[in-house]
């Protein structure tokens, strides 16, 4: 178990550091990032002194291991239209979006359990037919398309939330100060509520149509059909016996679910004006900051291989029949 | 079923002979398309969704044709019309009202689906040949080429595709050959894993052992041999990956990446909708997202169909939805 926890998290080194290379080569292809921080009348002499300054003058092997060595030391280098540390810019604005994918994943999972399990035992009556196909359409939305439906009646025609803005719980809370937090909480949720559904319908459905043949597949195998035949109760058979055996599959696909929250999330962080990583990595892009967007990246894909690599643990745990090689 | 093919003297008659039909059925050769036409007139659904694609599709090809306006016409005495609103002779000029630059919402909504379908179905064409290629070469030969594969698919699942989406085409500009490109190599690692899995299992068969035998070359192998006995996954998640490129294109073209701005898509409709909401101009935002709605639902009911058609065993198995 402990040769696979280190094989797997020497692979996490491999996986972020061929992600880095590829966003390296991909943004310096894209022509020199210099003509992006030198006016466009610039002398030639002016543009060859920015690109020293900037560092772009060097061979591009020796600014990728640069690079490398630096985040090594935790220094990700100053972002070039910020002037601040990208570490900073980035964390600046990570705290938004966790909060929004974290709201994500909660709501979805709290929300598609019930839904699935009762479909599963519910099989082929009403119930089951209208909730799955609830989960149907569910699937089938554009999230940005429902956060619009969501401003336009509830914020536009209803009054009943706001359009767009933001409240911070967990950069308070980062940064020590739990009273502040606490009282910025229902604001924060009134603000998180209509991006967080919006983000978390499709893995709502998604999920509960997979709990849903999860526990569907449990309750056919025969240690269900004995606990039936011995008297227990549905209650009983349901909890301790079906649910408990559906959860192993449903463990893996609520962690990764983690990259589909995240995909969401950068789209909707647009239509309500969420100050999160979304908005941030796409100006950086557009204006080549190349510290910014690999350590932007970085932090990103550490996120997913990580949410990954506990489902596949979770999965063992859950599972001791499956050993971890 | 074992049980209720035991000749029962306590079943009633109707159900004697629906058995005898079934029965009937079975024994009755049919071919290949009957079949998938049976099946689907049973699970009703299916026959709904392929008539409105069959329209989407139609509005696709024949928009020039269809389209009542030029999408691209801008008037601007007649912005930001409701739908069904008459001018001063009492006639419907846009059905669907007008947006902030008075072009007529439903040409646009019709010339919209030209770009989704068409980018939907060339990105997994793409993404799913090159995706099968390389899963299917992986698998083969094993070794360093299998590694060196993998390691690719390992390093892009752990890459959030629309942070790869939004740096590609940043980079590359806007074009719709570009778009397809990108989503294009967005698709390409679940086609590998499955081809590569698929044909770890076939590579030990008999048949191959035999095609092996006779001499056959290892490229006839791959292609003429295991390749037909590993498609039906690969369709079966093909079809629903339509659906979810046509979702990914829309989220593209509503961050303002992707086609240029001339040509009307579903999700760049969105996007200039959503500064108009404020002013209660609710028609900009759900006409266009209603297209989206239906084409991506009608294509995740008739993937969900062919599973069940095609190989039953991937249901449930998380596969394609």
């Amino acid at each position: 178990m402990h040769k696979y926890i280190i094989r797997r998290l020497l692979l996490t080194v491999v996986v972020v550091l061929g992600v880095t290379l590829l966003t390296f080569l991909s943004i310096h292809m894209a022509g020199d990032p210099t003509f992006f921080y030198v006016s466009e009348r610039a002398s030639a002499e002016e543009r060859q002194a920015a690109r020293e300054r900037l560092g772009f003058d060097r061979p591009l092997h020796v600014q990728y291991f640069d690079f490398l060595f630096n985040l090594a030391r935790g220094d990700t280098g100053n972002s070039l239209a910020h002037r601040v540390p990208a570490f900073d810019v980035v964390m600046e604005r990570m705290p938004a979006t966790l909060e929004l994918t974290i709201g994500g994943f909660l709501l979805s999972t709290t929300v598609a359990f019930p839904i699935g399990v009762l479909a599963a035992t519910r099989r082929g009556t009403m119930t089951d037919g209208t909730l799955m196909l609830g989960a149907m359409l569910g699937q089938s939305m554009p999230s940005f398309w429902l956060g619009l439906m969501f401003i336009l009646f509830f914020a536009v025609t209803l009054r009943w939330m706001p359009v767009s803005g933001h409240v911070p719980f967990i950069k308070p809370l980062l940064e020590g100060d739990a009273a502040l937090a606490l009282s910025n909480l229902p604001n924060a949720i009134r603000y998180l509520l209509m991006p967080t559904v919006a983000v978390s319908v499709y893995s709502i459905s998604r999920n509960s149509r997979l709990i849903r043949s999860a526990v569907l597949e449990v309750l056919r195998q025969d240690y269900v059909v004995t606990a039936r035949a011995k008297g227990l109760n549905e209650r009983t058979v349901m909890t301790r016996h079906a649910i408990r055996n559906a959860l192993i599959p449903i463990v893996t696909v609520l962690a990764l679910q983690f990259a589909f929250l995240l995909n969401g999330v950068i789209v909707v962080e647009t239509v309500f004006s969420w100050p999160g990583v979304g908005r941030l990595v796409f100006d950086a892009v557009s204006q080549r900051d190349v510290p910014l967007v690999l350590t932007a990246v970085v932090l990103l894909s550490f996120l997913f291989v990580s949410a990954n690599l506990i489902a596949d643990l979770m999965y063992g745990f859950l599972d001791p029949r499956i050993r971890l090689e | 079923m074992s049980a209720s093919q035991q000749p029962n003297p306590a079943m009633p008659a109707s159900r004697v002979s629906a058995l005898d039909r079934q029965i009937d059925e079975m024994y009755t050769p049919q071919s290949f398309l009957q079949r998938a036409a049976a099946s689907m007139l049973q699970a009703r659904y299916p026959v709904v969704a392929v008539v409105f694609l069959a329209l989407i599709a139609l509005c696709a090809i024949f928009a020039t044709h269809l389209a009542p306006k030029d999408p691209n016409r801008v008037e601007i005495f007649l912005t930001l019309k409701p739908p069904l609103s008459t001018n001063r002779e009492g006639d419907i000029e846009h059905v669907l009202g007008t947006d902030s630059t008075g072009r007529d919402v439903l040409s646009r909504v019709i010339y919209g689906a030209r770009i989704s379908f068409f980018v939907g179905l060339a990105a997994v064409g793409l993404g799913g040949g090159a995706g099968t290629i390389l899963g299917l070469t992986a698998g083969y030969l094993g070794g360093r080429v299998d590694d060196l594969i993998m390691r690719l698919a390992d390093i892009q699942l752990a890459y959030p595709f629309i942070l790869f989406a939004i740096m590609m085409l940043t980079i590359l500009g806007e074009g719709v050959l570009n778009l397809i490109l990108v989503l294009g190599i967005g698709q390409w690692v679940t086609y590998a894993r499955i081809a590569r899995a698929e044909t770890l299992v076939q590579r030990e068969r008999e048949y191959v052992e035999a095609v092996r035998a006779l001499g056959a070359t290892e490229w006839r192998i791959m292609f003429r041999t295991i390749l037909p006995n590993i498609l039906t996954p690969l369709i079966v998640i093909a079809s629903f990956n339509v659906a979810g490129v046509i979702l990914s294109e829309a989220s593209l073209s509503f961050l303002g990446l992707g086609v240029p701005e001339s040509v009307p898509t579903w999700g760049a409709m969105l996007a200039n909708s959503r500064n108009q909401l404020l002013s209660g101009s609710w028609w900009l935002a759900v006409f266009p997202g209603l297209a989206i709605m239906f084409t991506v639902v009608s294509l995740n009911i008739l993937g969900d169909w062919m599973r069940d058609f095609l190989d039953p065993r991937l249901r449930g198995s998380g596969q394609g939805l």
